[in-house]
C-alpha cells in the first residue's frame, strides 16, 4: 500500500531523538587491552589486591576464549585493541553539590529530559548517574542508610563493603561464564551496588540511568543486587546514548540474588542508539544478566522493552535454586530497520516446585531480524517444576524476520512444561477500523502494538510503562505491512 | 434543505469485478434513509466505498459529504469529517482496552478541529453517559476493544462509538445481523436517541425488522450495483411480504 | 582425535566398493557417490557440540566395529517370506536383505515401476535437495545400488509399497545403507511404508536416505515404522519436495529400537502444495528416539500441520526438534507445529526444540510444545464418573498416543499398531 510505504519511509528518516554529543574533558587511556590497562584501571579506582588479582584471572580466561557465534546476528568482527577501556569525566576536587558538577553534564541530562535532582525527588526516585564509567551524583543515600539499605556506585561498595561485594561478585555469572562476561570481569568500570538487608522493603524504585559518551569507549558496566532473605527491591535501569557513527560496544554484567523469601524485580527500558536506517553505527549490546534464587520461596522478575542497540544479544536468566522460587521474564523487543536482537531468557530449575513464567513478545519491521532463544531446563532433581512460555512475533512489513529458538530440556517425569509461539502481522481490517474513527495508521499502529505489549508492560514501574509505551510508539512510528 | 451526503454516478470495482455500476443518493439532514437488497447487491460495498476502504476502486462518479469531495479524502480524515460507519462485523484489537481506543479517536477528531484533548476526567464522564444510551456496562471499557464480546455486545460498542463521535453521516452495515430482539431494541434506541435535525442516517440492512425500530424516510433497494427503486417505509414492508424477486422480475422487464 | 571406528569402517567400505565399481566409474551415480563421500569426510561423525546433534551423543554407535553390506539387485522373486507387518499382505515388497535387493508381494500395477537405480537415468533421479545429516550422506556414498520407484501420471498404485531393510547375522554389527528414490507423477497417488528389522541376534546399524517428489497434484504418503528390537540402530533422512497442488504426509512411528534418529524434510515448493508430519513414540527401557523435522515454505499459499507425540517410560528418552521455515517471498502461510510428551517414569527425558523462522509477514504460524504429565483434571473428571484412577490414567494415556496412529491411512495396519499401543501401555501398567 502506497500510503504505508510512504509512512515507513517516513520513519525510517526519523533521527535518533537522543542523538548528540556532549563536549566534557575526559581522562582517556589509549586504545587497546593488556594487563598494563587492567592494572591502570584498578590503580585508578584504587582496588584491593583480591580485586585486581580477580580481574586478572578473569582476563587470562578471556584471552583463552572465542567469540560466540551462534546467536542469528551477523556483523563486524569487533576489534578489542581498537576500544577505549577507561574514559572518566574529570574529577574536580570534591564535587558536593550539583553546582560543582559540569555543567556541559547537566546540561546533557536535561537534553535527555532525566530530571536528575528535584524532579526525581518529587517522584520519589534514587538516581545513581552513571556517564561512561564513573558515578556522579548519587541522591537518597542517607535516607536508604537509615533502613540499611547500600544503593552506591560498585567502586564505592568495594571500599566501604569489601565482604559483601568480595562474597557475591562473580557468585552469579563467573569470570569464565563467556566471552562478554569474562572482558567485563576484566575491566569493568562501574556500575550499581544493591544490597537490601534482611526483612527490609526497600520504600523506592532505584533506579540508574547509563549513558554512553566518550568516542570509542567500551561500556563495561557491573551490576550487584543482593536481596537478604526475605526484603524486596524494585531496580530500574534506562538507557539512551547518543548518536555516533562507529559502532559501540556495552558488554555489561548484571548478578542478582535473591536469599529466602526475598524477591528482585529488575525493570530495563534499553533505548540505544540503534544505528541509522543504512545500517551504519549503532551499539553492540552484548549482556549477561542472570539472576539467582537462592533460598526458598525466593522470587526474580526480569521486564525488558528492548527498542535501541543495532545488535543485541541478551538474555536475561534465573537460576531457581530455591524451593518454590520463582523466575519471570517478560520481554518487549523492537527491531526497525537493520536492527538485529537475538533475546530472550534462560530458567534453570534446580529447587522443588520452581515455577516459571516467559512472555516474550517480539516486533520486527523494517529489514530487521528478530530472534527469541530461550532455555528452559528441568533438572532431574526438579520435583513439581512448571514452566509456561508464551513467545509471540509480530511482523510490520515483509522484508524482516522473525525467529524463535525455545529449547526446553525436561529431566523430571513430574514437571509440566508448556511453549506457544504464534506469528502475526497487524491486518489491514485493524488499520481500516482504526481509520474509520478517525485515528491515522500511524496512530493506529503504535496503540495496536501497545496493545499487542500489554502483558509486558503492565509489569513496569508506572513511570516507567508511559515512557516504554512512548518508546514503541517511537521506534515503529508508522511502518505498517 | 441542502443535501449532506450526495452519490452521483458510482461506480466501484473490486480486482476488476464491478460491484457499484452507477449509484445515486441524496441524503438530507433530518433525515433516515434504508437501503435494502439481496445479498450480493452492493449494499456493503456501498459502505466500504463511502468509508474509504482500499480494497475498492471507484472508477467514475462523485460522493459529496456536507460538500466535501469524500473521494480526496483518507478514511480517518472521512471519519474527522462526520462520516462514522458501524461495521458488519467489528475487527477485535487485543490488549487495547476499549476506553484507550476512544480517547484516541476522540481526540484524534478533536486535534482535526483545532481543540486540545479532553482531559480524563471528563472523557471518562462522557464514556459513562453515553454508555447508558447503549445500556454498556462501564466494566467494557476496561477490556480489550471487541475481544471477546459477544455479537450483541460488538454492536451495542459501535453504536457506543457513535455516541462518543457525533457523526453527521452515520452508515450502519447490517447492523441487526446477529442480534436478538433485545439487542436490537437497545441498538435501535442508542441510534434514535442521536437523531438530531443536523445529521441523517443510513441504514443498509437485508430485513425489515429493523426498520419497525428505526423508522426511515426513505427506503432504496440496491439490485445489481443500482438503487433501482425508492419509496417510503411501505416498501419496506411489500419487500417483506413479497421478497425481491418482484424487484428483480420488474427491473429487467424495465430494462 | 583418533578415527572413530565407524567412519573408518565407512572409508574402507567406500574404497571397497570404488574398487568393486572399477571399469564402470563413468556409471552416474558413482561420481555422486564420490561427492557424497567427501561430504561425508567433511562432515565427519557428529560430536553433542554440533547443535543438529546437541541432545544425540552418536559416541557409543561410532565407537563400535560394523561391518557394511554392499548392496546388490536380485532379479530372482523371493516366495519363501513373510510380511512381518500385519496390514502389509497385499503390499508390494521390496526387501533389502542383507543388500540384496528383491521384489516380492503384489504384481506391480501398469504406470508403476520399480527399477535398480544403477539403470535409472540421472533425469529420473533429483540430486539438488542437499541431505545434510552426515549419516544420510554415508548412505548415499555406500549404496551400490538403490531403488526408484516410479508411478506415472494420473495412476493412482492400488498397492501399498512396502520397502523392508533386514539385517541378518549372528556374529558382527552389520552396516546396511539404503537409498530409495519415489516419484509420484501429476496427479498420481502412492503410500510407502519402510520397516527396518534385525534378524539373528547381532546389532543392525541401518543408515537410509529416501528422496520423495510429488509432482503437481499428487498425493504421496510415507510411513516408517520402527518397531523391532534394541539390537536395530537407524538414522534416516527423508526429503520431500511437493510441487503446485501436491500434498505429501509423513508418519514417523517408534516403538521398539535401541536407537533412532530420523529426519524428515518436506520442501513445499509449488503453490498450494500441503505437508504434513506426524511422529508417535511409545519408548520404555533405555530406547532412545530422536526426530527432526524441517518444513520449507517455499512459496505462497501453502499449508503443514505437525504433531508429534511421545509417550516415556523406563529410561527411554525422546528428543524433538522441529524447524518452520517461511520463505519472504511465501505469503499467506499457514503452519502449525505441536509437540507433546508424557513422561511416565523417573529416568525418562525429554528434550525439544521447536523452532519458527518467518521472513514473511502476511503468515498464519504457531507452534506449541508440552512436557508433563496428563491433564490431572481430566484424570478427576473420569473418576467423578467411577472410573478407578488407574483405568483412567490408561485410558487417558492411550487417547493421548492414540491421536496420531489414527491419522494413517492404512486401516488394518493402523489397527494393528493401535493394539501395539496398546500391549506396551499395558505392559507399563497402563
Amino acid at each position: 500500500m502506497a500510503q504505508e510505504q510512504n509512512i515507513l519511509d517516513e520513519v525510517v528518516q526519523s533521527d535518533y531523538k537522543y542523538g548528540f554529543t556532549t563536549d566534557i574533558e575526559q581522562e582517556l587511556l589509549p586504545k587497546g587491552l593488556d594487563e598494563s590497562v587492567i592494572r591502570f584501571i584498578s590503580a585508578k579506582k584504587n582496588e584491593p589486591e583480591w580485586l585486581l588479582e580477580w580481574r586478572l584471572k578473569a582476563f587470562e580466561q578471556w584471552k583463552r576464549m572465542v567469540e560466540p557465534t551462534w546467536p542469528n546476528v551477523k556483523y563486524p568482527r569487533v576489534d578489542f585493541q581498537d576500544i577505549i577501556y577507561w574514559a572518566a569525566p574529570k574529577k574536580k576536587e570534591g564535587p558536593a553539590s550539583l553546582d560543582e558538577v559540569d555543567p556541559e553534564l547537566l546540561a546533557t541530562f536535561e537534553k535527555l529530559g532525566i530530571p536528575l535532582e528535584e524532579q526525581k525527588v518529587l517522584a520519589g526516585v534514587a538516581v545513581d548517574v552513571v556517564l561512561d564509567s564513573v558515578s556522579v551524583k548519587t541522591t537518597f543515600q542517607d535516607k536508604l542508610a537509615e533502613l540499611g539499605i547500600i544503593f552506591c556506585p560498585i567502586s564505592e561498595a568495594v571500599a566501604n563493603h569489601p565482604e559483601l561485594v568480595r562474597q557475591y561478585i562473580g557468585s552469579v555469572v563467573p569470570t569464565n561464564d563467556n566471552f562478554y562476561a569474562a572482558l567485563n570481569s576484566a575491566v569493568f568500570s562501574d556500575g550499581s551496588f544493591v544490597y537490601i538487608p534482611k526483612g527490609v522493603r526497600c520504600p523506592i524504585e532505584l533506579s540508574t540511568y547509563f549513558r554512553i559518551n566518550a568516542r570509542n569507549t567500551g561500556q563495561f558496566e557491573r551490576t550487584l543486587i543482593i536481596a537478604d532473605e526475605g526484603s524486596y527491591v524494585s531496580y530500574l535501569e534506562g538507557c539512551t546514548a547518543p548518536q555516533r557513527d562507529e559502532n559501540q560496544l556495552h558488554a555489561a554484567v548484571v548478578e542478582l540474588v535473591a536469599h529466602r523469601d526475598a524477591e528482585i524485580k529488575y525493570s530495563t527500558v534499553q533505548n540505544w542508539f540503534p544505528g541509522d536506517a543504512n545500517g551504519k553505527g549503532g551499539i553492540y549490546n552484548f549482556v549477561t544478566k542472570r539472576g539467582v534464587c537462592e533460598g526458598r520461596n525466593s522470587k526474580i522478575s526480569w521486564t525488558q522493552v528492548e527498542t535501541g542497540s543495532a545488535i543485541t544479544w541478551k538474555y536475561p536468566s534465573v537460576v531457581l535454586k530455591g524451593d518454590n522460587s520463582m523466575g519471570e521474564f517478560y520481554s518487549v523487543a523492537v527491531t526497525n530497520n537493520h536492527q538485529q536482537a537475538d533475546t530472550g531468557t534462560k530458567m534453570i530449575h534446580i529447587g522443588k516446585n520452581t515455577r516459571s513464567r516467559i512472555v516474550s513478545k517480539g516486533i520486527s519491521a523494517g529489514v530487521s531480524q528478530n530472534s527469541y532463544r530461550g532455555l528452559v531446563k528441568i533438572l532431574k532433581v526438579a520435583q513439581g517444576a512448571r514452566n509456561y512460555s508464551q513467545c509471540d512475533s509480530l511482523l510490520i512489513g515483509d522484508a524482516c524476520g522473525a525467529h524463535t529458538f525455545p529449547y526446553l530440556e525436561v529431566a523430571n517425569e513430574t514437571a509440566t512444561v508448556e511453549h506457544e509461539a504464534t506469528t502475526s502481522k497487524i491486518g489491514e481490517d485493524m488499520l481500516f477500523y482504526c481509520n474509520q474513527r478517525g485515528i491515522d495508521t500511524e496512530a493506529a499502529v503504535a496503540l495496536i502494538v501497545n496493545g499487542y505489549a500489554r502483558e509486558v508492560l503492565n509489569q513496569l514501574p508506572m513511570e516507567f510503562a508511559v515512557e516504554a509505551q512512548k518508546l514503541l510508539a517511537i521506534s515503529l512510528e508508522g511502518s505498517v505491512g | 434543505m441542502s443535501s449532506l451526503l450526495e452519490i452521483k454516478n458510482l461506480h466501484a470495482s473490486i480486482e476488476d469485478r464491478e460491484i457499484l455500476k452507477g449509484v445515486d443518493l441524496v441524503v438530507h439532514a433530518g433525515e433516515v434513509h434504508a437501503i435494502m437488497g439481496p445479498n450480493g447487491s452492493g449494499k456493503s460495498t456501498l459502505a466500504s466505498v463511502l468509508a474509504g476502504k482500499e480494497d475498492y476502486t471507484v472508477t467514475e462518479g462523485s460522493i459529496l459529504l456536507n460538500g466535501k469531495d469524500l473521494m480526496e479524502l483518507s478514511p480517518e480524515d472521512r471519519s474527522h469529517e462526520g462520516l462514522f460507519l458501524a461495521f458488519q462485523y467489528p475487527v477485535e484489537i487485543p490488549g487495547v482496552s476499549t476506553a484507550n481506543f476512544l480517547k484516541t479517536a476522540v481526540n484524534e477528531h478533536r486535534a482535526y478541529r483545532g481543540d486540545e484533548p479532553l482531559d480524563p476526567g471528563a472523557f471518562l464522564a462522557l464514556m459513562k453517559e453515553k454508555m447508558k444510551l447503549v445500556e454498556m456496562d462501564p466494566s467494557f471499557l476496561q477490556r480489550s476493544l471487541n475481544e471477546g464480546f459477544s455479537g450483541g455486545e460488538k454492536k451495542r460498542n459501535e453504536i457506543f462509538q457513535m455516541a462518543m463521535l457525533e457523526p453527521t453521516l452515520a452508515v450502519l452495515d447490517e447492523t441487526d445481523s446477529g442480534l436478538d430482539i433485545d439487542a436490537l431494541r437497545i441498538v435501535a434506541g442508542g441510534v434514535n436517541a442521536l437523531r438530531t435535525p443536523n445529521n441523517a442516517t443510513v441504514v443498509i440492512t437485508h430485513y425489515q425488522r429493523l426498520l419497525d425500530y428505526i423508522v426511515p424516510d426513505v427506503v432504496h433497494v440496491l439490485w445489481n450495483g443500482r438503487i433501482v427503486r425508492s419509496g417510503d417505509k411501505s416498501l419496506a414492508l411489500e419487500l417483506e411480504k413479497r421478497g425481491y424477486d418482484w424487484i428483480k422480475n420488474e427491473t429487467a422487464v424495465e430494462a | 582425535m583418533s578415527t572413530l571406528p565407524l567412519a573408518t569402517n565407512i572409508q574402507d567400505a567406500f574404497d571397497a566398493l570404488a574398487t568393486a565399481m572399477y571399469g564402470t566409474s563413468a556409471e552416474p551415480f558413482h561420481s555422486a557417490r564420490k561427492a557424497a563421500m567427501d561430504g561425508f569426510n567433511e562432515r565427519g561423525i557428529p560430536t553433542t557440540r554440533h547443535e543438529e546433534w546437541k541432545y544425540t551423543n552418536v559416541m557409543p554407535i561410532a565407537a563400535k566395529t560394523w561391518r557394511h553390506v554392499q548392496n546388490v539387485w536380485s532379479d530372482g522373486t523371493i516366495t519363501d517370506h513373510v510380511h512381518p507387518v500385519p496390514g502389509l499382505q497385499n503390499a508390494i515388497g521390496i526387501v533389502l536383505r542383507n543388500g540384496i535387493i528383491h521384489l516380492t508381494g503384489s504384481t506391480i500395477p501398469d504406470g508403476v515401476e520399480i527399477m535398480p537405480l544403477s539403470s535409472a537415468s540421472v533425469e529420473d533421479v533429483n540430486e539438488s535437495d542437499l541431505h545434510d545429516n552426515p549419516f544420510a550422506v554415508a548412505a548415499m556414498a555406500l549404496s551400490s545400488e538403490g531403488v526408484l520407484v516410479r508411478v506415472a501420471d494420473n495412476v493412482q498404485c492400488p498397492h501399498t509399497i512396502h520397502v523392508m531393510v533386514c539385517g541378518e547375522t549372528d556374529d558382527d554389527g552389520i552396516l546396511l545403507t539404503t537409498r530409495v528414490f519415489v516419484s509420484a507423477g501429476r496427479n498420481a497417488q502412492v503410500d510407502v511404508i519402510e520397516t527396518h528389522h534385525t534378524l539373528g541376534g547381532a546389532d543392525l546399524l541401518s543408515l537410509g536416505v529416501c528422496s520423495a517428489v510429488v509432482h503437481e497434484g499428487a498425493r504421496m504418503s510415507y510411513v516408517k515404522i520402527i518397531d523391532d528390537a534394541s539390537a536395530l540402530h537407524h538414522i534416516g533422512q527423508l526429503t520431500a519436495r511437493v510441487e503446485r497442488s501436491g500434498t505429501f504426509a509423513s508418519h514417523s512411528i517408534n516403538l521398539n529400537a535401541g536407537f533412532v534418529r530420523n529426519d524428515a524434510q518436506i520442501k513445499l515448493a509449488g503453490e498450494l502444495s500441503q505437508g504434513f508430519l506426524y511422529g508417535t513414540s511409545i519408548l520404555d527401557g533405555v530406547q532412545y528416539v530422536d526426530n527432526h523435522t524441517v518444513v520449507d515454505h517455499m512459496v505462497p499459499h501453502c499449508h503443514s500441520e505437525e504433531l508429534y507425540k511421545g509417550v516415556y517410560n523406563g529410561a527411554s528418552a525422546g528428543v524433538f526438534n522441529g524447524k518452520i521455515f517461511v520463505r519472504p517471498q511465501a505469503q499467506k502461510t499457514t503452519a502449525y507445529q505441536s509437540s507433546h510428551s508424557l513422561l511416565l517414569s523417573g529416568k525418562a527425558q525429554v528434550n525439544a526444540k521447536p523452532q519458527l523462522e518467518i521472513w514473511a509477514d502476511d503468515v498464519k504460524c504457531s507452534h506449541g510444545a508440552t512436557t508433563g504429565q496428563l491433564n490431572e483434571d481430566a484424570v478427576f473428571y473420569l473418576q467423578a464418573r467411577g472410573l478407578e484412577r488407574s483405568k483412567a490414567v490408561a485410558m487417558l494415556t492411550n487417547a493421548f498416543a492414540a491421536e496420531v496412529l489414527e491419522k494413517l491411512p492404512h486401516g488394518e495396519l493402523k489397527n494393528h499398531l493401535l493394539q501395539r499401543l496398546a500391549d506396551k501401555l499395558g505392559a507399563a501398567g497402563l
